[in-house]
């Protein structure tokens, strides 16, 4: 509850304040994974497929993209939507 | 209803290429919707047309659970309410911004239910009163978030909990209402989208944006939770409900219908690859397979003798 506490809480309006800061980076969703993508970047052709169709904001763009594992649910939508097949998955190993 | 004139600048063409596509999310991980979810990808996608002033209003749905408090993965504001009144809740946030003289985009985000079923009303009332905002409607064709229960977006043969196989009943025993025809009879911008076409649905965000009045669209997501499949092949399934022609992409201007995909005739996919995909076909029988396939067919006969408002939609 500790975490709870942190936010506050405006009396007069009567609601918790709750700032568009995107907070849930809190919550480690990779641990869902079953699947781990892994991008080979040497076939990558950068075609931005990938990163538009991550449902979870998962693959940022950095000049190539980027997989960021706290966050990957490993649904391998990129992994199947590659033009140049550049995405190999296997087994999560914890 | 058609006071509210035609669109003006759509000449200009933004989303060409996917290098197009911009490179900030405005919605960010750590989101507690399945993995595969389409509902949050047409989210995404949306902002990214509507930019970093957006005001999100958001119908109860899936799409609630993404601001469990006291965490958000939105970068933007965003609104809860009830099921059946996103549309007044946008129609008060428009004029409350224009009163205080601010510039800020307003984009309703609401399921199937929401919007086919329990929140017509207020969304049809915005509609004719020419309010200006976004409406997306990310149409998974059930009330997923309770369970899979039957909606009127939900297609013919379907199996939902409330639609179920036995002797006698055989899934949903009625064809899906289209949404996006009824909204063009309003007179506003209304079109068809599908999340496998993501520079499709980004250019037509980007149309409903410009559109002075309300601007909808109604958007096909892939629902691994519901309809059965490996969440990996989302995108592959809905792109095969466009390439079989059960879900025809278009868009409806001033009353004036353009279809944006058809490949000619006899040209579509048998619809059989679309249902053998999912398990909520998987009963389906080659007589019943077979009268969807006539109804699909006898539709884009319709559309391509310009018969727009007597197709039967399947």
């Amino acid at each position: 509850m500790s975490k709870v506490l942190k936010y506050s809480y405006d009396f007069e309006k009567g609601v918790p304040v709750m700032p568009a800061n995107a907070s849930a980076r809190k919550n480690k969703t990779g641990t869902w994974r079953i699947w781990k993508p892994e991008i080979n970047y040497d076939k990558c052709v950068k075609c931005k497929i990938c990163f538009t169709l991550c449902p979870h904001g998962a693959i940022s763009w950095k000049g190539k993209p980027v997989i960021d594992y706290t966050f990957c649910k490993g649904c391998l939508i990129c992994a199947d939507n590659c033009p140049v097949k550049a995405i190999n998955f296997e087994r999560e190993v914890k | 209803m058609m006071h509210m004139g035609g669109c003006t600048g759509l000449s200009k063409r933004k989303f060409n290429t996917f290098k197009d596509v911009p490179n900030k999310n405005l919605i960010e991980g750590g989101t507690p919707t399945c993995p595969g979810c389409g509902g949050e990808l047409g989210l995404k996608l949306a902002l990214k047309v509507m930019g970093k002033d957006t005001v999100v209003v958001n119908a109860s749905g899936c799409m609630t659970l993404l601001t469990n408090w006291p965490t958000t993965p939105m970068k933007v504001s965003l609104i809860h309410n009830a099921i059946e009144n996103a549309s007044s809740t946008a129609t008060g946030i428009v004029h409350a911004l224009k009163a205080l003289n601010r510039k800020m985009n307003v984009l309703c985000y609401g399921g199937d239910g929401a919007t086919y079923d329990i929140g017509f009303q207020s969304l049809s009332g915005a509609a004719a009163r020419g309010d200006d905002f976004v409406y997306v409607c990310y149409n998974n064709s059930c009330y997923g978030n309770t369970g899979n229960q039957w909606s009127t977006a939900t297609p013919l043969y379907a199996r939902t909990t409330t639609t179920p196989i036995g002797k006698k009943h055989r899934g949903n025993p009625l064809s899906r209402k289209d949404m996006a025809k009824i909204m063009g009879a309003h007179g506003v911008y209304s079109a068809t989208a599908c999340t496998a076409f993501p520079l499709d649905y980004m250019r037509k965000v980007e149309k409903a944006k410009k559109f002075k009045g309300l601007g909808f669209i109604d958007l096909l997501v892939n629902c691994p939770t519901n309809w059965g499949f490996e969440a990996r092949n989302g995108i592959e399934i809905v792109k095969k409900a466009v390439l079989t022609g059960i879900w025809p992409l278009y868009e409806v201007e001033g009353g004036r219908l353009k279809i944006n995909y058809d490949p000619g005739p006899g040209k579509f996919l048998p619809v059989e690859e679309f249902l053998k995909s999912q398990d909520r076909f998987k009963h389906l029988t080659k007589k019943e397979i077979k009268e969807i396939q006539k109804a699909v067919d006898k539709e884009w006969e319709l559309y391509r003798a310009g018969q727009y408002w007597k197709t039967d939609e399947y």
